[in-house]
């Protein structure tokens, strides 16, 4: 998802650029029609504003006419108070001012002027409204403006005077244009002719009067002022843009008529509008900024997220994996258990040689496959944090001895030197995790044995005191192995790396051994230095800081001497004693039982808490083996209602508890829980011996060599020296009933073989003499007839000679002449050892 | 939803945005509304029934129509009697309703209303009285006086007996006005003829009109006659004695050949002129406001078979004299008392038209 995320970013920043693209033309869109609308609105507006403007300026142009008016009024008010002829011409005079464009007259209501010209009533239309009465303003084109009021007596009309400004008079008097520069203003009738224009009214002003856009604008404001005083227009022509605007002047025929360029009117309005506009673009520009950047860290975030989730669930994956691991490990180690057990038991119950060779290879196999479980187990539950360290006190010399005890066998089975050297002054009593201390060490011993072809290896331990209650345990292996390069030291310790595959892929292991070992160290406080020399061997050195708990030394190293065959010996023996094992694993029921077998306690079996219970109220047992772990009534249940039981027959018995989980702590939750003590899975022999030797009925409990020595006493006597009993008891599995069972097979077969030997002997079949003296040399040996053997195994060693090809003539010779001398002997010793069987056979 | 929705997000957020724009701007071009101008409305205030021919239809229909060449509401308040109140209050009643001008379409009504006018200075009152004045008041009717001297021209042609009847309202400016101009126009054809008036006291009083009717054909011997009433009882009088007689304000529908013609006004003509004048914001600039036979609000109806084709003509003449500038009462003018009203080259002005007119010109006689 994330990579997909990233990989499209191209396609993704296009997709982006072209949505804001999209947005910019929205915004252009609306920009543009927001324009254009306060553009329209702001020439509404200002068209009535002009209008009213036109309207307050047609007031001015009626003040210059009532001015004028006003004039004529004074002199025909004078001139109805002073009807004198003479006092009238001053008064025109007066009016006319000297100035030949100006007309005065007084004409009388028959037409005839009685002074100055007389006045047409076709040119001046109005003119006759001034005999009713009425001031008069009326223009004639060619004539010019003219101005008249009536002369009254009392409420009639006895005569109109007029004044009459000629048509070139009439801008400089009347015109309007110093208002404003921009402003064009001119008067006219309402038919259109104009009467006063602006100065230096010429071609240009005309054209414009007659452009048709213009001309439009001014059909449009007439209809309007049908009904209004004033209006005005806005025009965009191809003279440019204007407002045009026009006020009827009331009492008279005339209309104010005008125009003024747009920019004029609203350039410094609109100009608010553009620094507005402006303002909104920035901000809308900051805004689509900020949305950007927002939208990117948006998607970082939406890609971090899912990063993070990604990462999350990889590592709940990786921990589901070692939590499966983990629970795979622990059911693998079951079956496993089972054929251990039952190694053991072949290797103790078994006579024949064969089979303890076939079983003893199967019991190592399993126990590689063992610890190679228990490394994948560890290693789970370092990754799932569930490692803990169970620390008690211990003896580091038994540790050692227990180390060396393990790898001598191995390295000496490779031909390899194994020198051990321990420092005396070593404290002896600490206090930490021996077992994973062991496994440390281990892993370091079994890699040297494992990687070292040709040498030695060399295992030191010493202490180093850092105070008074604790020492810096120091392990050091030193082989001569294959090494490893400087560059991979670091890598050792990784997880699943190997190095140099190819050479090392006949060694065995998983790869996690030293990673394990590196976290125990770590969790231990303690650190791990290596040194390496490629192809010349490697030294590995563990410090790790242990508690004192205790004042002793480990004084000298001694070795206990190797018994590679070492026959299992029960470690009490309780024959009166019952128990009773629960667990819902047949199998496991079955290794306990015949792990049982040879201290002869009697044991009882049940596969559910349900059928132990049932068993508890039937039987007395002196102890009872409780799985922890079982389906429907687990081992905890089971004992709750065990003790609460009214009925159970082993009330007092201790209880133990079967578990797996050998953590730190389980001890304590169990006996918390009731229990009296538990044995961890899988079932240790000797730890179960232990654990019964403790806590059975200490009168059931005999020691093993009691009862061996009470039952080799009584046969010691009639015994000669042929058997060595306690060799023969060995191989019997410490069983004398087996014992005697073999001893009186031994003399039950004895004749029939002795003829064999004796028939092939003097026939000089060297090759069937050999496999009867083999045959010889093993049985004398498993009842313990050690010297029978010894001759025998001469005699087949010198039949073999005489049997291989590669052999020579004289050595043939030899051995032909060694088995002549000796073969009489050796019957005589097959004879003596057989009525000594037989007679010890009979003692037991 | 993360990822799906970017693109809807934009698109999203870019309509929004044009939303804020355009939607603020949209209001406020609507909130420009309020800024319009109001709608106008014409108050009217009449004392009669509109439905009734005369007076009260000829104005009611001549605003009507007026009203709807502009396109503005008209709000009529009939049968609003005189000197009673109902007058004021319709006022009051009109101008709560929105009305921006209010015609006071009866005489009287000024002068009843003279008090309550200037509590309303933003509506243009206009009334057909010339008596009251008021800043925001115009006077304003028609030169009916023209087409009283045209049909008095007529009546001094068509009458045997020299003697026209008149059945007169009241004595008042109007009233005098039109006696005067009528008996002039009798004159100007026929200068041995004579005019007897009747005063009935009352615009509208069929009896009183009718028995005065009567009187002036029986008593006085009047063969034409004419009157000054809001309705027509004297014509339906006339033409009962078979009488001629020259109707006025109202086109009657009557084939008699004794209904000579009727002054008749186009009071729609009026009307627009007023409105307009009004909607310019130039109805209280002039005092008074008189339309005249030049505009071709005045005139005569259509004459009855009975009025000769020489009559007419002579009457067309008079006519364009008058659209020409002819204005009746100019010249030597005498009173039916032998005082001068008007001298030789001199002519009565407007404003004494309208306002002081209280003598009846010479020829005119009054019965009692």
């Amino acid at each position: 998802m994330n990579e997909d995320g990233f990989s499209l970013s191209e396609k993704y920043i296009k997709k982006i650029i072209l949505q804001f693209a999209m947005v910019l033309t929205i915004l252009l869109l609306t920009g543009f029609f927001m324009r254009m609308e306060v553009r329209d609105l702001l020439n509404t507006t200002l068209e009535k504003t002009m209008a009213k403007q036109a309207a307050d300026l047609s007031i001015v142009a009626e003040e210059r006419f009532a001015k004028e008016l006003a004039e004529l009024q004074l002199a025909a008010k004078y001139l109805e108070l002073h009807p004198n002829e003479a006092t009238e011409k001053n008064f025109l005079s007066i009016l006319k001012g000297g100035n030949e464009n100006i007309s005065v007259g007084m004409m009388t209501l028959d037409g005839k002027a009685i002074h100055g010209k007389i006045l047409s009533k076709w040119d001046f239309l109005r003119f006759s409204s001034a005999y009713r009465g009425n001031e008069v303003v009326d223009y004639c084109a060619g004539k010019g403006l003219l101005f008249a009021v009536p002369v009254m007596h009392g409420g009639n009309v006895k005569a109109v005077i007029y004044r009459l400004y000629d048509d070139s008079l009439l801008t400089d008097l009347f015109g309007l244009a110093e208002y404003s520069s921009d402003l064009r203003l001119l008067i006219q009738e309402r038919n259109g002719q104009i009467i006063i224009p602006y100065k230096n009214y010429g071609e240009v002003d005309k054209n414009f009067f007659q452009n048709p856009t213009i001309q439009h604008g001014f059909k449009i404001i007439r209809e309007r002022l049908s009904t209004h005083r004033s209006a005005a227009v806005y025009r965009e022509s191809s003279l440019g843009e204007f407002f045009l605007f026009a006020t009827d002047l009331p009492q008279t025929n005339c209309t104010m008529v005008g125009y003024v360029p747009w920019a004029a009117v609203a350039g410094d309005i609109f100009r608010i509008y553009t620094l507005l506009l402006s303002g909104g673009v920035l901000m809308l520009i900051v805004l689509a900024m900020v949305s950007a950047y927002l939208f990117v860290v948006r998607t970082k975030a939406e890609e971090s997220d899912a990063l993070r989730e990604a990462k999350q669930a990889a590592e709940d994956a990786n921990n589901a994996k070692s939590i499966f691991l983990a629970n795979m490990s622990h059911e693998i180690r079951t079956p496993i258990n089972a054929i251990i057990g039952m190694n053991e038991m072949i290797l103790r119950e078994s006579q024949n040689p064969d089979i303890i060779d076939y079983a003893q290879n199967s019991s190592a196999a399993s126990e590689t496959l063992l610890s190679l479980i228990n490394d994948i187990l560890d290693f789970s539950k370092i990754e799932s944090g569930k490692m803990e360290l169970v620390v008690e006190n211990y003896k580091l010399s038994e540790v050692v001895k227990n180390l060396v005890n393990m790898m001598r066998p191995r390295a000496e089975k490779k031909n390899l030197a194994f020198t051990v050297q321990v420092n005396p002054n070593t404290e002896n009593l600490l206090f930490g995790d021996s077992v994973r201390i062991r496994q440390i060490v281990i892993n370091f011993l079994s890699n040297a044995v494992k990687y070292t072809r040709v040498g030695s290896v060399e295992f030191s331990v010493d202490g180093e005191k850092i105070s008074d209650d604790e020492i810096n345990l120091k392990f050091t292996v030193k082989d001569t192995g294959i090494g490893v390069h400087e560059e991979d030291i670091p890598k050792l310790f990784n997880d699943f790396e190997r190095f140099d595959a190819k050479k090392n892929k006949n060694i065995e292991g998983t790869g996690l051994g030293l990673a394990i070992t590196n976290k125990l160290v770590a969790m231990m406080n303690g650190k791990i230095e290596v040194q390496s020399v490629y192809g010349e061997g490697s030294t590995f050195t563990v410090i790790l800081p242990q508690k004192i708990v205790g004042n002793e030394l480990i004084g000298k190293f001694e070795e206990k001497p190797h018994a590679a065959q070492e026959k299992y010996q029960p470690s009490f023996i309780a024959p009166d004693a019952e128990i009773l094992i629960v667990d819902d694993n047949e199998m496991n029921l079955l290794v306990a039982t015949n792990l049982l077998k040879a201290t002869q306690v009697k044991v009882d079996t049940a596969l559910s808490g349900m059928s132990c219970l049932k068993k508890l109220a039937d039987h007395h047992y002196d102890l009872i083996l409780l799985d922890q772990m079982m389906p429907s009534l687990d081992g905890v249940q089971t004992l709750k209602m065990a003790r609460a039981m009214e009925d159970n027959l082993s009330k007092d018995a201790p209880i133990i508890a079967l578990t797996a989980n050998a953590i730190s702590g389980t001890r304590e939750k169990l006996i918390a829980e009731g229990f009296t003590d538990y044995l961890s899975k899988p079932i240790d022999v000797k730890l179960m011996e232990q654990m019964l030797m403790n806590y059975l009925p200490a009168e059931k409990v005999l020691s093993s060599t009691q009862e061996k020595i009470s039952s080799a006493e009584k046969p010691s006597e009639p015994v000669g020296n042929l058997i060595n009993m306690e060799k023969g008891l060995e191989y019997s599995a410490g069983m004398t009933d087996f014992y005697k069972e073999f001893l009186l097979k031994f003399v039950s077969l004895k004749a029939e073989k002795q003829k064999k030997l004796q028939e092939t002997f003097e026939a000089g079949d060297w090759k069937n003499y050999t496999i009867c003296v083999h045959a010889l040399k093993s049985t004398s040996l498993s009842i313990g007839g050690e010297k029978t053997s010894e001759a025998a195994k001469e005699l087949e060693k010198a039949g073999k000679i005489l049997m291989a090809a590669t052999s020579s003539e004289l050595e043939k010779q030899e051995s032909a002449e060694f088995i002549n001398k000796n073969h009489a002997a050796t019957m005589e010793l097959y004879d003596a050892l057989a009525a000594e069987a037989e007679k010890l056979a009979g003692t037991l | 939803m993360k990822f799906i929705n970017i693109k809807n997000f934009n698109l999203l957020v870019a309509s929004a945005v044009f939303l804020i724009i355009v939607l603020p701007v949209i209001m406020f071009l609507n909130a420009n509304e309020e800024f319009k101008e109001h709608e106008e409305k014409i108050g009217f205030i009449i004392l009669g029934d509109i439905t009734i021919p005369g007076w009260n239809k000829s104005h009611y229909d001549g605003i009507k129509s007026a009203c709807e060449e502009f396109g503005i509401k008209l709000l009529v308040r009939d049968n609003v009697k005189e000197n009673n109140g109902e007058c004021p209050a319709a006022i009051k009643d009109l101008a709560d309703s929105g009305a921006g001008m209010i015609f006071l379409a009866s005489y009287s009504y000024s002068i009843e209303a003279q008090n309550i006018i200037g509590e309303y200075p933003n509506i243009a009152f206009a009334t057909n009285s010339a008596e009251v004045h008021a800043k925001n008041m115009t006077a304003y009717f028609a030169r009916m006086y023209q087409a009283r001297y045209l049909s008095g021209a007529l009546a001094g042609m068509k009458t045997k007996s020299n003697v026209i009847g008149y059945v007169a309202a009241m004595s008042n400016t109007e009233v005098n006005r039109g006696i005067n101009a009528f008996t002039l126009g009798v004159q100007r054809t026929n200068p041995n003829a004579k005019v007897v008036v009747m005063w009935t006291g009352s615009w509208q009083d069929e009896k009183v009109e009718a028995q005065h009717a009567e009187r002036l054909i029986k008593e006085a011997g009047a063969d034409v006659l004419t009157y000054h009433q809001d309705e027509d009882a004297t014509a339906q009088v006339a033409e009962k004695y078979d009488a001629d007689f020259i109707a006025y304000n109202a086109i009657l529908d009557t084939k008699s050949e004794h209904y000579l013609t009727s002054v008749v006004c186009q009071w729609n003509l009026y009307y627009l002129d007023m409105i307009q004048r009004y909607l310019k914001g130039e109805i209280n600039t002039v005092k008074n406001h008189w339309l005249g036979i030049d505009r071709g609000a005045i005139m005569l109806s259509e004459f009855s078979p009975a009025v000769s084709q020489k009559m007419i003509i002579k009457i067309d003449s008079l006519k364009q004299e008058l659209i020409n500038g002819y204005l009746i009462f100019e010249g030597e003018i005498y009173d039916n008392t032998g005082k001068i009203r008007c001298a030789a080259g001199e002519a009565i002005s407007d404003d004494t038209l309208l306002e002081d007119i209280n003598w009846l010109v010479k020829g005119v006689e009054v019965l009692e």
